[in-house]
């Protein structure tokens, strides 16, 4: 299943968060959304899920959801939005528990093993570490089979080891089954690292500026990659201006 | 020269210390049990603890006190649970319906500084001079402090953990099952100690009216005779029923709340 923006402009009162951005994200790959501060891109990713209605233009669905997908559009937060009173099994049952599912137990199981969580089905939240927490979410992401993933800064609470780390998880999720994701992020180096292709977004108003494609496998990518530098680089010299001026634009508010 | 940098990051938090809290009773008691064996308080003034102990084993004895504390225990459970189930329903209502929250709001705010106590006259008419009457008031009182609590403690729960279940697409009914209830519960539970004090309070309340038995109706009594002795023996029920509910209260919260950090 493909998702595709169709001319969406977006308004907050008077203020233009998105002008006129298409874009189609197509399956089995890892899009990457990158802009200033303030740029628009979580706001362009409740838009993808249907947790904001764009003010003009439209989200559109291409192709039907595959079989047994229980959520075709699923979030991974920022800040885990796990329950803090269930434990890591129960936060995943929680998305499951509406299905009525006969095979509940063997989901949970898989996707724990999936995530190397198993170890700490019983654990609650506070027991964990942040980049245990966001693993858990990864988990309940995988359990309802999503056809997009939608990622909103997922690694942005954590430290850099820890980014590291579940950076290689992704990167081997994917490897194993490649998933569709739109990956919203302010970090340049998780972009040019996850993505297969590179959206960058004006200042606000939020425009396309540009749209860079890595042709690198995932799995060949790695840390401190001379080439993956060189465009990293690339997308800060396209941004850094954007990004002094939005910072400015924050201090005259 | 080389000095010791000095320490500056002490106090201000918590600290657990076991025993003090009964040492300060102990030494309150022992003060004025002193004060009154040696005549510098007068009998007038404050009664002997220890006669009030002595009327507290007769009252033991005679099986008085459970003719008294069984007729007030079963008002306070019965008023306390119904006040503090619709407060909590109309609480969460409120909390997840705009209409509910538009139209019952201005009106809890506005029975919220009644004295119950001053309807208790209204209340007999109503319900009875028997039980009734008093569940009633015990009730209503409960009522309006669980109210509040339970709202706001409904508004307060994380914002982001309800857009999670929405972007799972889970049922509307779940969301409230799953997410809002338990997200209330250390409000609701923070509202509850609250309320069934103000719950004892009110037992007192109603019983000075038409009641034979109830602790209420036996401080009254010593009250009006001038009975020092009964009347303070009568207050330590009290104060000794609130500190079991706040224990209570403190073991739930406990159990149920073990997910807090």
């Amino acid at each position: 299943m493909d998702l595709m923006l169709n001319a969406v402009t977006h308004r907050y009162g008077e203020t233009d968060v998105l002008r006129d951005v298409s874009l189609d994200i197509p399956s089995g790959r890892i899009t990457c959304i990158v802009g200033p501060s303030g740029c628009g891109k979580s706001t362009l990713l409740r838009l993808l899920g249907g947790l904001e209605q764009p003010t003009e233009g439209a989200v559109l669905q291409v192709g039907s959801a595959p079989k047994g997908c229980l959520n075709a559009l699923t979030y991974i937060f920022q800040d885990f939005a796990l329950l803090p009173w269930r434990t890591v099994e129960g936060n995943v049952a929680l998305v499951l528990e509406d299905h009525g599912l006969s095979n509940q137990a063997a989901i949970i199981a898989d996707v724990l093993a999936r995530t190397r969580l198993t170890d700490f089905a019983g654990a609650l939240p506070k027991q964990l570490s942040g980049g245990m927490k966001q693993r858990v979410a990864i988990a309940r992401a995988l359990a309802v089979n999503p056809a997009v993933m939608l990622m909103d800064e997922p690694l942005s609470a954590l430290d850099s080891q820890t980014r590291e780390l579940l950076m290689d998880d992704l990167v081997g999720l994917w490897t194993r089954t490649p998933f569709t994701a739109v990956y919203v992020t302010h970090n340049l180096a998780e972009a040019v690292r996850l993505g297969h292709r590179i959206v960058v977004l004006s200042r606000r108003p939020g425009e396309v500026r540009e749209i860079v494609e890595i042709e690198t496998p995932l799995a060949e990518r790695a840390y401190g990659d001379a080439a993956l530098e060189a465009q990293q680089q690339h997308l800060w010299g396209l941004m850094r201006d954007e990004a002094a001026a939005a910072d400015a634009e924050l201090l005259n508010v | 020269m080389s000095d010791r940098v000095p320490f500056r990051g002490g106090g201000f938090a918590p600290v657990r210390v076991r025993g003090l809290g009964i040492a300060v009773f102990i030494l309150l008691i022992a003060f004025a049990e002193w004060g009154t064996q040696s005549g510098w308080i007068s009998a007038l003034t404050l009664p002997k603890p220890s006669d009030v102990l002595g009327t507290f084993v007769e009252l033991w004895n005679s099986g008085l006190l459970f003719k008294h504390l069984l007729p007030s225990l079963s008002r306070l459970a019965v008023g306390a649970t119904m006040g503090a189930i619709v407060g909590i329903s109309v609480g969460v209502m409120i909390g997840l319906f705009a209409y509910v929250r538009a139209g019952l709001v201005p009106l809890v705010a506005a029975i919220f500084p009644i004295p119950k106590i001053a309807l208790l006259p209204l209340f007999v008419i109503w319900f009875g001079i028997d039980e009734g009457s008093k569940y009633a008031l015990i009730a209503f009182g409960t009522f309006t402090p669980t109210v509040v609590a339970t709202y706001a403690a409904v508004d307060n729960v994380d914002r982001t953990l309800i857009r999670m279940g929405q972007s799972f697409g889970l049922s509307w009914w779940s969301i409230v099952r799953k997410i809002v209830l338990p997200g209330a519960m250390p409000g609701i539970l923070s509202g509850l100690r609250i309320s069934l004090t103000i719950a004892i309070i009110l037992l007192v309340a109603a019983e000075m009216l038409g009641a034979e038995y109830g602790v209420g109706a036996y401080i009254l009594e010593a009250g009006s005779l001038y009975d020092l002795e009964r009347l303070f023996a009568g207050v330590v029920i009290l104060s000794v029923l609130g500190v079991l509910l706040s224990w209570v209260i403190g073991m739930l919260e406990r159990r149920v709340l073990r997910w807090r950090v």
